[in-house]
């Protein structure tokens, strides 16, 4: 599903002086993998996860996306391929305000040729179990209401792959629990997913863990 | 792309920031309205003098007035001109066709019965009502004996018999002007106010014979009209008549013209010209206060492009591309710019009708003030749109989602 090559990336510090976040990542992904990033704050979780998400490029490195080099592609071919293949879930959940739980779901569908839109994004709600929820704004919705809305959101695409930022960082236990168990589905239903993650527990419950350390990507062995 | 989706997407935008939305359309309202409604009101205005110019002076004609500079308006030196000159200018001139002559003098005492009343006096012939476009609607017109003979008969307008004669009927009725009797054998057909304000129909007519003879006694006469043959060859014709006048009036080649003529072709352009105002200047001053609204909505725009940085962020993680989220952002200029700018037609049209109704003349918009107005709102719509659109597609999501 991922095949990363020798991946770098760098920020400049606001100094001038350069900040190598990622220095050499190698990654293979299976398809069907439920694979977990572990790392210390600020060593580049979330630079690796924009730049498996087609949102950032990286500055060397190879990148195949489901058999696909991905390095020479366009803008709008790279929107195209997020829009088709990837779906996104943040820590901020990022729901539109003062726009309903379906609209929201609904807004990949506006990027695509798929049919029936409403009637999909009604579907996607159901699966997160928030049926009774579909004409709810975010700002009357809890922050596990909002976080499945956003994961309705990911899955009404039918994505392959998704791509799970701390999704949890800001719910408490039991909201965290749901989402991980409407995760732990999608990993069933075949999806691949990668969950970026500060919780050693949630980690575990994944089929396979990588740690950033120091720009690259290490194995941890199952304890 | 789901159009449909990202339209309604635009409008459920809109309608949700009302004030910010009112603020944009405002500007295109007015700005709309009153394009339409300066652009129609002065063409409307324009067009009615230019109707009644062609009422009085219609293509294939040509006016001489005695004397110079008439048009410019500068000091008007006395003429020569004098009914043989105009009879040798038909006779001579094979594509004049008809012709005559006439001689205004204004504020003359005029008396029926115990009434009296100022009036102007107007010497015509018996070619005026075909020269002229104005015969009789009652009685009989000048014949060419009464203008042979100087004879003592009038014909009197529409608001003078009134003044005079009230509900009697003035035909055959006597008529004492200056003193001296003179029989009414007509009456003039309704003319209306002349481009000079005058009301033409508050006037008296006598052969220009007897004007010329009995009531200011003067050998020259005001005014004459020719009617050209072809009116496309008007022009040449009006170098010939000038050609033929100087000769007769024996004037050198460094010595200028003792005449003015005119054609319909110079008047109308000269009215269009002063009806600038109206249908130009008016209109412009709309265009600069639909510049103005174009900044505004431009600086909305921006605005919400800056505050949207998290949504756009959002569009493009969940695959819009650059080309989609501009399109958005003009989208949402051209639904503000296109509701305003129907509105903008629609206060103008009310505001044209209502000032049609108070004044009693007719005023609509007219079909090119509307196009003009609706295009010009679109135009607004595109411009204000361009630099907001731009700067979201180019957001990076990276950037955008932070
Ligand atoms: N656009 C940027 N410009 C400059 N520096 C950046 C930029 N983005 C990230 N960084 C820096 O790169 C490093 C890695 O950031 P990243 O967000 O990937 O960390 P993270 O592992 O996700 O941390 P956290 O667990 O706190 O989310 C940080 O030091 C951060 O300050
Ligand atoms: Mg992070």
């Amino acid at each position: 599903m991922i095949r990363l090559r020798k991946i770098r990336k760098s920020f400049t510090r606001p100094d001038g002086s350069p900040l190598e976040v990622l220095a050499g990542v190698d990654l293979d992904v299976a398809p069907g993998e439920f694979l977990a990033v572990v790392g210390p704050s600020g060593s580049g979780k979330s630079t690796l996860m924009n730049i498996l998400g087609l949102l950032d490029r990286p500055d060397e490195g190879e990148y195949d996306l489901a058999g696909e080099p991905v390095r020479d592609l366009r803008s709008d071919e790279l929107a195209r391929l997020r829009n088709r293949r990837i779906g996104f879930v943040f820590q901020q959940f990022h729901l539109l305000p003062h726009t309903t739980a379906v609209e929201n779901v609904e807004l990949p569908l506006v990027y695509s040729e798929a049919r029936d839109p409403r009637r999909r994004a009604v579907e996607a709600l159901c699966r997160v179990g928030l049926e009774d929820r579909l004409d709810h704004y975010p700002e009357q919705l809890s922050g596990g209401e909002q976080q499945r809305v956003a994961i309705a959101r990911a899955l009404v695409t039918d994505p392959e792959l998704v791509l799970a930022d701390e999704p949890t960082g800001n719910l408490d236990q039991d909201s965290a629990e749901e989402i991980m168990k409407l995760l732990a589905n999608l990993h069933r239903g075949g999806r691949t997913i990668v969950l970026i993650t500060h919780d050693p527990t949630l980690a575990a419950r994944c089929s396979s863990t990588l740690r950033i350390d120091r720009g690259r990507l290490v194995r941890e062995e199952a304890a | 792309m789901n159009t449909r989706l990202l339209v309604l997407g635009s409008v459920r935008a809109l309608a949700r920031n009302k004030l910010r939305s009112f603020f944009m359309s405002l500007g295109i309202v007015v700005g709309v309205a009153a394009l339409v409604f300066t652009r129609s009101y002065g063409s409307g205005a324009e067009q009615e003098i230019l109707d009644r110019i062609n009422r009085m002076f219609s293509a294939g004609s040509i006016m001489i007035v005695n004397g110079s500079g008439v048009l410019r308006g500068g000091i008007r030196t006395p003429g020569r001109l004098t009914r043989k000159d105009v009879e040798a200018l038909g006779a001579e001139l094979d594509e004049i066709v008809d012709w005559s002559s006439s001689l205004a003098a204004g504020g003359r005492e005029v008396q029926a019965g115990d009434r009296n009343r100022s009036l102007l006096i107007v010497g015509t012939t018996e070619r005026t009502p075909i020269v002229e476009n104005r015969g009789v609607t009652e009685g009989e017109p000048f014949s060419a004996a009464d203008v042979a003979s100087a004879a003592r008969v009038a014909l009197l307008g529409r608001t003078a018999a009134d003044a005079l004669f009230g509900s009697e009927d003035p035909i055959g009725q006597r008529l004492l002007i200056d003193g001296s009797p003179y029989r009414i054998q007509g009456l003039l057909e309704a003319y209306g106010v002349d481009p000079h304000g005058l009301d033409r129909d508050d006037e008296v007519h006598v052969p220009i014979t007897t004007m010329m003879r009995r009531l200011i006694d003067r050998d020259t006469i005001g005014t004459a009209k020719l009617i050209v043959a072809d009116a496309d060859a008007t022009d040449e014709a009006v170098d010939r008549v000038a050609d033929l006048l100087r000769r007769r009036h024996g004037l050198a080649d460094d010595q200028p013209d003792d005449f003015t003529i005119f054609t319909p072709t110079q008047i109308q352009e000269r009215v269009r010209e002063a009806s600038q105002v109206l249908t130009l200047y008016l209109p412009a001053t709309a265009a600069i206060a639909l510049l103005v609204a174009a900044i505004v909505i431009a600086n909305i725009l921006l605005l919400a492009v800056s505050e949207r940085v998290p949504e756009i962020g959002l569009r493009k993680a969940v695959g819009a591309t650059d080309r989609q989220i501009s399109f958005q952002f003009f989208l949402e200029s051209l639904v503000v710019t296109v509701v305003s700018g129907l509105a903008g037609v629609a206060l103008g049209a009310a505001a044209l009708l209502t000032l049609g109704h108070a004044t009693g003349t007719p005023a609509s918009p007219t079909p090119d003030s509307i196009l003009l107005g609706l295009a010009a709102a679109l135009i607004v719509g595109l411009a204000a749109g361009l630099l907001p659109a731009r700067r979201a597609a180019r957001l990076e999501p990276v950037d955008a989602l932070r």
